[in-house]
This record gives structure tokens, sequence and C-alpha cells, in this order.
């Protein structure tokens, strides 16, 4: 069946392809194109390099009016990530635009991987040592680097 | 107690001067513009503000709000003045048949809620019309009903809208004792104001202020104050109405700051709808931010949103202009 978010996401899927984004990358499900698998590679200069970060994308037929429901697969430790994979982003509440694909939404989330944000934190153990002890708290983010190599 | 003060003083003014129809006319536009001024007020704090949920919440229930805030003032009105608060503005009072119950129910219901569930149909009816017209797709019981009531509800406005006129007509030909619609099914006249009637208002403003009770006092003090602003306001509006039409060549400055124009988005191309990213099928602008999209995109998302989608500037269907160029079909 073809509904207007279908359409809509297989430009998606077709602009993620022609002009592939740096450090991300995402498919639909192989039965469903509502729902989609997608990796983000920790940015460069950051605690998160060489991680390997997978994630899952929930569309409605409402999408693009109505932001897509993003959680880490993976298990993360970030100021701004809850404990279950949520993400705690503006881009994905209130301050979406329709205009947003999904290309925009990864790299979104990618930069936010490098740039967190600790005054509205989903994880406030990660929000108080990136904030005081920055050591303590790349060496939790390396631990969940590591880890995300192992689960598949 | 307040009613049977209320039937009191209807008793006793009933020999209390007839007011023109001009007072009682210009009474009731007041009392019918101070829900759009409300619902403006908002729209301009939403343009300011536009990520602000709680106003986005505030704007779409507009009509619920008012509602409420309507029936506490009202009803603090009524029984301090036996008037609404754009007729004791004027200097006008109710007075009842002193069989009747429930005055101040009977009031509310015809003053306040009546005129919210036509302001209500008269939003649905524009919904629907334009859903009609856009033959979006619904069940088919819910189609027949559709129709029914776009083809109706004209028919019922027009007969509203005639009763009003007809009776300010036979009231200015004193063949009424009625001059709008909800007094004559409230069963109630209105009448000016006596100094007997005032000082015993008097009596009972400084009555309610030494009452006790906390619920009462908190709605009196919301009144008092929404009160002062409103009659301050009004007459800072009358005057500046005054003055202004006495100074019309002269330019006024802009009264609102002109905002920022929106970061314009690389990613929209010249040809693609920035809501579904393929080719714009009837291409429709946005006026009140200059985008180009789909007819089809932009009318659901404003529907849902009543925003741009790109700017967050509140919209509605209103804003969009249909485009005709050569390079589209
Ligand atoms: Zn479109």
């Amino acid at each position: 069946m073809s509904t207007a978010a279908r359409r809509r996401l297989m430009r998606d899927f077709k602009r993620l392809q022609e002009d592939p984004p740096a450090g991300v990358s995402g498919a639909p499900g192989e039965n469903n194109i509502m729902v989609w698998n997608a990796v983000i590679f920790g940015p460069h200069d950051t605690p998160f390099e060489d991680g390997t970060f997978k994630l899952t994308m929930e569309f409605s037929e409402e999408y693009p009016n109505k932001p897509p429901v993003v959680k880490f697969l993976s298990k993360m430790f970030h100021p701004n990530i809850y404990a279950d994979g949520g993400i705690c982003l503006d881009i994905l509440q209130n301050r979406w635009s329709p205009t947003y694909d999904v290309s925009a939404i990864l790299t979104s989330i990618q930069s936010l991987l490098s740039d967190p944000n600790p005054n509205s934190p989903a994880n406030s153990m990660a929000a108080q040592l990136f904030k005081e002890n920055r050591r303590e708290y790349e060496k939790r983010v390396k631990a969940c680097v590591e880890q995300s190599w192992c689960d598949d | 107690m307040a009613q049977a003060n209320f039937i009191n003083a209807g008793v006793t003014s009933t020999s209390s001067p007839r007011p023109s129809i001009f007072q009682l006319l210009a009474s009731g536009g007041l009392h019918r513009s101070i829900c759009p001024a409300f619902e403006h007020i908002l729209r301009l704090l939403k343009t300011r503000h536009h990520s602000s949920q709680a106003l986005d919440l505030l704007y779409k229930y507009c009509d619920e709000f008012w509602l409420l805030i309507d029936l506490s003032l009202e009803s603090y009105y009524l029984k301090t003045y036996n008037a609404l608060f754009s007729e004791h503005f004027y200097g006008l009072t109710r007075s009842f048949k002193s069989n009747q119950r429930h005055p101040i129910l009977r009031s509310l219901l015809f003053s306040v809620i009546l005129p919210y569930v036509k302001r209500k149909l008269d939003r649905v009816f524009e919904s629907l019309r334009e859903s009609v017209a856009d033959g979006v797709p619904t069940s088919k019981i819910l189609e027949f009903s559709r129709l029914y009531f776009v083809r109706v509800y004209p028919y019922i406005h027009m007969i509203y809208e005639g009763l009003h006129l007809f009776l300010a007509i036979a009231y200015t030909l004193g063949r009424s004792s009625y001059h709008q619609l909800s007094t004559q099914l409230a069963g109630l006249t209105l009448t000016q104001i006596t100094t007997e009637a005032q000082s015993q208002f008097q009596e009972r403003e400084l009555k309610s202020r030494n009452s006790a009770q906390i619920l009462p006092k908190i709605i009196r003090s919301f009144a008092q104050t929404l009160t002062f602003g409103l009659e301050t306001g009004s007459f800072i509006l009358q005057f500046f109405n005054h003055w202004q039409s006495r100074t019309e060549h002269i330019q006024m400055g802009p009264t609102s700051d002109i905002p920022d124009p929106p970061e314009i988005d690389p990613e929209i191309s010249k040809t693609t709808c920035p809501i579904c990213h393929g080719p714009r099928r009837t291409e429709t602008l946005l006026s009140i931010s200059g985008y180009v999209f789909c007819y089809v995109c932009v009318v659901k998302y404003l529907r849902q949103h009543g925003k741009c989608p790109i700017t967050n500037f509140p919209a509605n269907e209103d804003s969009l202009i249909r485009l005709y160029s050569q390079e589209s079909s």
C-alpha cells in the first residue's frame, strides 16, 4: 500500500543511498518500511570514537508531520540518552519540523554524541560526570564503545 | 441569597427608564468583541514565542479557556450588579419578572454558554466545509452527515442572525421589550441603573469583600483584576479610537516588531516540497513565511499544527495562496 508516509520514507531511503552522510547509515526493515535499523559511528575526536551504535526508528503513518520514535539498541552512557535507549533531543520532540528526513535525524543524533547538553539530563549520572569528572565520564563511554563491537 | 437580591432589584426598578437601542447595541458589541480580543492577544503572544507548548495548548483550547474566564467574570457581575460586565460598563442592569427562578443561571446559560456553542458550531462548520471542498475521504455515514450539516447550517445561522435583527428593530419600534435573543430567552429586560440600585450594588460589593470563603474570594479578586484591566483597556481603546480618527493623516509607527526573516534551508530546492521531499503537486504558497508546498502536504500539516512547517509562525488555511506559474502544470 502506498501512503504519503511510505512514499516519503522511500524518498528518504533514496536520498540516504545517493548522498550518504558521513558516519551514519540506515535502512528500512526487510518486510516493514515503517521500522528502520540504523547505525551511527562514534564521531572522531570524541570519547565515542570507533563505536558502532545501533538504533531503531519507528515511523507512524503521520510521518513527516510527526517525528519517529528513535531508540538506541546499543547500551549508551550519555547525558541525554535514557537507560532504555530513548533520546532526549529537541528536534525529536517539540522542535520537530516536517522538513527533517532520516538523514537529518541521524546526523543530529550523531552531533548530540559529540556535544551533550548536560542541562537537560536524561542520565543524571552521565551529566554529573560530564560536568565534574571528565576522565571518569570518558572511561564509562569507552566501556560502551567496546561493548558496541560485541553486541549483535 | 443572591437570587433573592436579584429579584428584589428587578421588582424595584421596573419603573426605571428604558435604555435606547444604541446603548444596548454598544453593550452587546462590547460583549461580543471581548472573546475575539482574547484570541487575538493569544495569537500575538504565540507569534512572539512560537516554541512555547503552554501557549500552543492555550491557543488550541482558546474558546474553552475563555468560557471559564467568562463564566467566572459574568457570574461575579450578575451576583453583584445584576448585569453582564459589558452591560454594567454601559450603565445598564437586568431586571427579571419576579416569578422566574434561577435568574443568574438563566443569564449565564443564554448570554455565555449559548454564544460559546454558536462559536463552536461556526468553527465546526468552517472546517467541515473545507474538508467537503477538498474531498477528504471518510466513511459513508460520516460523509452523509457532513454534507447534510454543511447544507443546513447556513440556514440555521441565517435564522439566528435574522432573529437578532428582527428583535432589535421591534425594540426600536417599541413592539418588543427585548432587544436580543439572549435576553428574550432568559426572559429579562435591561434598564438604566437607578441611584437606588446603585447603593444596593455598593452594599453587595462590600458584603462580598468581607465574606470569609476562600473560593469566591479568589474568583472575586480575579474578576476584579480582569474588570480593572478591561475597564481601563476599554477607556484607553475608546480614547485611541477617537484620537486616531482625528489624526488619521499622521503616520503611526509599527505597533509590533517585525520578526527576523527565517533562515533559508539550502536543502529546500526550487522544485521539491519541503514536507514530502517530492516534486511539488498543486503548488501552494504559505503567505506568512513565503514557502511553497504541495497543497495536500501543507493543508494536512496546518490542520494538525496550526503553524508554518518551517518557521513555526502561527498560520491557518486562510493564508494559503494557489500558485499558477507557466513552469508548473
Ligand atoms: Zn509535498
